[in-house]
Formats: structure tokens, C-alpha cells, sequence
């Protein structure tokens, strides 16, 4: 039943879409139906290209979600708790937090080239505002009486912070995490628009300039599809990881 | 500032001469001295802002006082919310205190306690599996196993409704009498104090307003609740209060 639930208004979308192309009300080269967009990602896939474009894309996805989620963690558990540390990084990070992360590519595209560290650096910087801004406010929030608690317990500032404030930030930063890993999605098809050989976004900018529409909405399609698979297995594997996720979730 | 801790006292296990708590430039405490023997069950009643809580906070250790602080260096403490940490199963928040010792001896100890709090087949459940009782016995037994000598309780039972809280009574007296800690617990349900306390201090503006030894035997049964000797004390810790 659930499942019916949740796959109808995408065959209900598919189905309207295909009928509407298919009609004379619109131009069906500017407007392929799913039938077309569905055999081009079949060539394509069979070709080898659509792998190879998913390959790169997810490489530089990895690393660059990685880099900035560490970053930005280990940045914003020591902001929150740290007043030092606050004071002397969150006046430059605020500074730099509105700007929109598409405005800097061309910047580092002069500092890096148009190679992979750009890409990689490009989708690293997105990421962290999200993630450091929201392990900041978590650790921010650590109910002292648990932390006054914790100071009977234990001497250990190690255990302190790994056992006590981590895990009562956490909620915070698997929130941050979620955000990141879409700007993540978005990120990699704005950086492979200018100077990649490969990857799902050059792949969109290439069959664009090829007329192809059918390519391009498949090759959409899988950078969508792919986006919303990575934000469910995070979900589910997080609470796999920290089962006690799932009650912090429903209170 | 003056502040002395040391694992060494004599009968008075809590000893504090002049103990005063600002913040900012409101004086919260004013120049409270107070002896608590080993063993001895203290309860702090007050009105909202009376000064228990702080008074609490101010002996734990947990926020800075000028004056004279004898207090033991391990103390174990309960609070009415937070009182678990919810990522870590009734076991291993019981466990946390316990860091030195083998691994085996642990086990024991942590056994021990689930069985004090009758929680014996729920050690791998975690506390929002638990009834608001048992959340707050897990607390108890967390702050009991590393075996401090003083258990501050800032009003452990508050959100409990009144059957449970009754239960919850007797159950810590059972535990008190059992294990010999010193017990300072801040309430602001009369009832409570004087059933469980040795003595019961009134705070009222940051002071000491009454001090009330309570004479009822142990182990001591809920029908002294109904006794005229209870309300005729209840009445004067109420008058104190307001």
C-alpha cells in the first residue's frame, strides 16, 4: 500500500508528461516523452558513457562532500564549545556564508585551472557553510546539566566530547549533512559545466549543445534519481549507525 | 575566593561557612553556613527562586561560590530533566562513571545496579524506551555506581505524576539505607521532603529561613504522611516558605 502510495504521482507524472508530448499541443523535439528520454539513457548506458560520466561524478562528489563535511565539522564542534576558536573564525566565515557558492567557481577556476582539484575544492566549499554552521549551533546547544553531569563522571575531556558532546550535537549535524549532500548534487553539475571531458553536468552541457533533449533529460534524470538515493541511504544508514537517532527524530 | 575540598572529613562530611553566589551583581546566595553528617538525608525547600537550586549547583562544584567549601571530591548528581544521556543504553549509561577497574568487574557492577533499579532485562533498552520512573532510576543508579560519597538530587522526581513519585519514594529510601550516601535533594513538594529527610532547610531570598529536623523513625511507612505530628511540621515549613 505504501509503496502505491509513494510511486503513483510519478507514473501519474510520467503518464501526463508522455500524453502531453505526444499530442500536438507542444513541440515534441523541445519536449521528448519519458518513452524517448527512457531509450537515450538505454544507448547511453549501453555506449558506456553514462557510466563513465556517473563514475566521475561521483568520484568528485565523494571527495568533495568528504573534504567539506570534515572541514566543517571539526570546525563547528570547536566553534560551538570554544570561545577562542569562535571569536577568531565565526566573524570570517559569517563574512563568506552569503556567498552564493556557484559565484566563486570562477575564481578558482583562475586559482586551480580548470582540472579536478577545482571541481573538488568547488564542491568542498559548498558543503562546509551547511555542515559547519549546524555542528556549531549543535555542540552551541549541550544542555549544561548534562555536561555538569557528565564532569562527575568522567575526568576525561576526550571522553567528554566523544561520548557527551558529539552525540548530543549530532542531531544538529545529520541535519547540516543532509543539506550538504544536496548542495553537493547541485555543486557537481555547476562545476563540470566548464572544463570537464566528462561527468553527468558535462554530459547535460554537451547534449545541450548537441540538440539532443532526450539525452539531456535522461542524463537530468539520473543526476536526480542519484541525489535522492544518496539523501535516503544517508537517512537510513545513520540510524543504522546510531539507532537512538530514530527517538531524537520523533520527539 | 575561597574553596576547599578534601576527601578527609570527619563527622561533618558537607561543611560550608559563608557561602555566597553572585551573578552578574544580584547576590543569589547570602552567607549560608551548613553542616551535613555522613550518611544524613537533607532536603532544600523553597519558593521559585529561594535559592535551592543554586545552593545545589554552588556545592556540587558546578558554578563558582566565595566562602568556605568542604565538600568530598566525588559526588554523584540527578537532575530532574537530562538526567540520562539518551544516545547510550541503560547499561552503558550506568557503565560511564566506571573508568577504572577490569572490564569483568564492570559488567558486575553495572549488573548490580540494574538489578537495584529493576531493570534487569532492560540494560540494552535505551531511555526513550523507558517510563519517565525508570529514565529517572537509571539516573540514580548512573550517578550511584562509581560509588560517590554525596548524590546531589535537584528535584529528580518533578515530572513525575504522584503514584510514581510515591513509589519512586520509598524506593530511594530503600536505596538510601542500603548503600549509606549522603543525600542533598531539593524539592519544592513539602510532602516529600519531610518523608524522606533527616532534616529539611527552608531556603527563602537566598537564606537559610528555617532548618526542621524530622523526628519519624525508620524505616518510616507513607501512613506518617497522615499523622498530625507530619501536619503540624508540614504547616510550619509552609508558613517558612511564604
Amino acid at each position: 500500500m505504501k509503496l502505491i502510495r509513494l510511486a503513483l504521482p510519478i507514473i501519474v507524472f510520467l503518464a501526463a508528461w508522455e500524453m502531453i508530448s505526444r499530442s500536438s499541443l507542444v513541440n515534441a523535439a523541445l519536449f521528448p516523452p519519458p518513452s524517448k528520454v527512457m531509450s537515450a539513457l538505454i544507448e547511453m548506458i549501453k555506449s558506456g558513457e553514462m557510466f563513465r560520466d556517473m563514475r566521475a561524478s561521483y568520484l568528485r562528489l565523494i571527495v568533495g562532500l568528504t573534504g567539506g563535511v570534515s572541514v566543517g565539522m571539526l570546525l563547528g564542534l570547536l566553534t560551538g564549545r570554544m570561545k577562542l576558536a569562535a571569536d577568531l573564525l565565526t566573524p570570517l566565515i559569517q563574512i563568506l556564508r552569503p556567498l552564493p557558492p556557484v559565484a566563486i567557481i570562477p575564481l578558482v577556476i583562475v586559482w586551480f585551472g580548470i582540472g579536478e582539484p577545482a571541481k573538488v575544492f568547488s564542491i568542498g566549499f559548498a558543503v562546509f557553510f551547511p555542515v559547519w554552521i549546524n555542528s556549531h549551533l549543535g555542540a552551541q546547544q549541550v544542555p549544561q546539566r548534562l555536561l555538569w553531569s557528565a564532569a562527575t563522571l568522567t575526568k576525561s575531556k576526550w571522553r567528554t566530547f566523544s561520548q557527551v558532546i558529539f552525540p548530543a550535537a549530532l542531531p544538529f549535524i545529520v541535519a547540516g549533512l543532509r543539506v550538504g549532500i544536496a548542495l553537493s548534487f547541485v555543486m557537481v553539475f555547476v562545476a563540470e559545466l566548464t572544463g570537464a571531458s566528462e561527468g553527468i553536468g558535462y554530459q547535460i552541457s554537451t547534449a545541450h549543445l548537441a540538440y539532443r533533449i532526450d539525452k539531456m533529460m535522461a542524463a537530468l534524470a539520473v543526476l536526480g534519481a542519484s541525489g535522492a538515493l544518496a539523501d535516503y541511504l544517508f537517512a537510513v544508514g545513520i540510524v543504522k549507525v546510531y539507532p537512538w537517532l530514530k527517538f531524537a527524530q520523533t520527539k | 575566593m575561597v574553596e576547599v575540598r578534601s576527601d578527609k572529613m570527619n563527622d561533618a562530611q558537607i561543611s560550608v561557612k559563608n557561602l555566597s553566589v553572585a551573578y552578574r551583581d544580584a547576590v543569589v546566595l547570602k552567607q549560608i553556613s551548613l553542616d551535613v553528617r555522613r550518611g544524613e538525608f537533607v532536603s532544600l525547600v523553597g519558593p521559585s527562586g529561594s535559592g535551592k537550586t543554586t545552593l545545589l549547583n554552588a556545592l556540587a562544584g558546578f558554578i563558582p561560590a566565595s566562602g568556605e567549601l568542604h565538600v568530598p571530591g566525588k559526588v554523584g548528581v540527578v537532575f530532574q530533566d537530562y538526567s540520562v544521556f539518551p544516545w547510550m543504553t541503560v547499561a552503558q549509561n550506568i557503565a560511564f562513571g566506571l573508568e577504572n577497574g577490569k572490564r569483568k568487574d564492570q559488567d558486575e557492577i553495572v549488573r548490580h545496579h540494574l538489578k537495584l533499579i529493576q531493570l534487569e532485562d532492560k540494560g540494552d533498552r535505551y531511555p526513550a524506551q523507558l517510563s519517565g520512573g525508570q529514565v529517572q532510576r537509571v539516573g540514580i543508579a548512573r550517578a550511584l555506581a562509581p560509588e560517590p560519597e554525596v548524590i546531589f538530587m535537584d528535584e529528580p522526581y518533578g515530572a513525575l505524576d504522584r503514584h510514581t513519585r510515591e513509589k519512586m519514594q520509598q524506593w530511594l529510601l530503600n536505596v538510601w539505607s542500603a548503600e549509606h550516601k549522603t543525600i542533598i535533594f531539593v524539592t519544592h513538594d513539602i510532602d516529600e521532603a519531610i518523608y524522606l529527610s533527616d532534616r529539611v532547610l527552608v531556603l527563602n531570598s537566598g537564606k537559610v529561613a528555617a532548618e526542621h529536623h524530622i523526628p519519624f523513625d525508620r524505616p518510616r511507612d507513607e501512613e506518617i504522611k497522615f499523622s498530625s505530628e507530619f501536619i503540624r511540621l508540614k504547616k510550619e515549613i509552609y508558613d517558612r516558605m511564604n
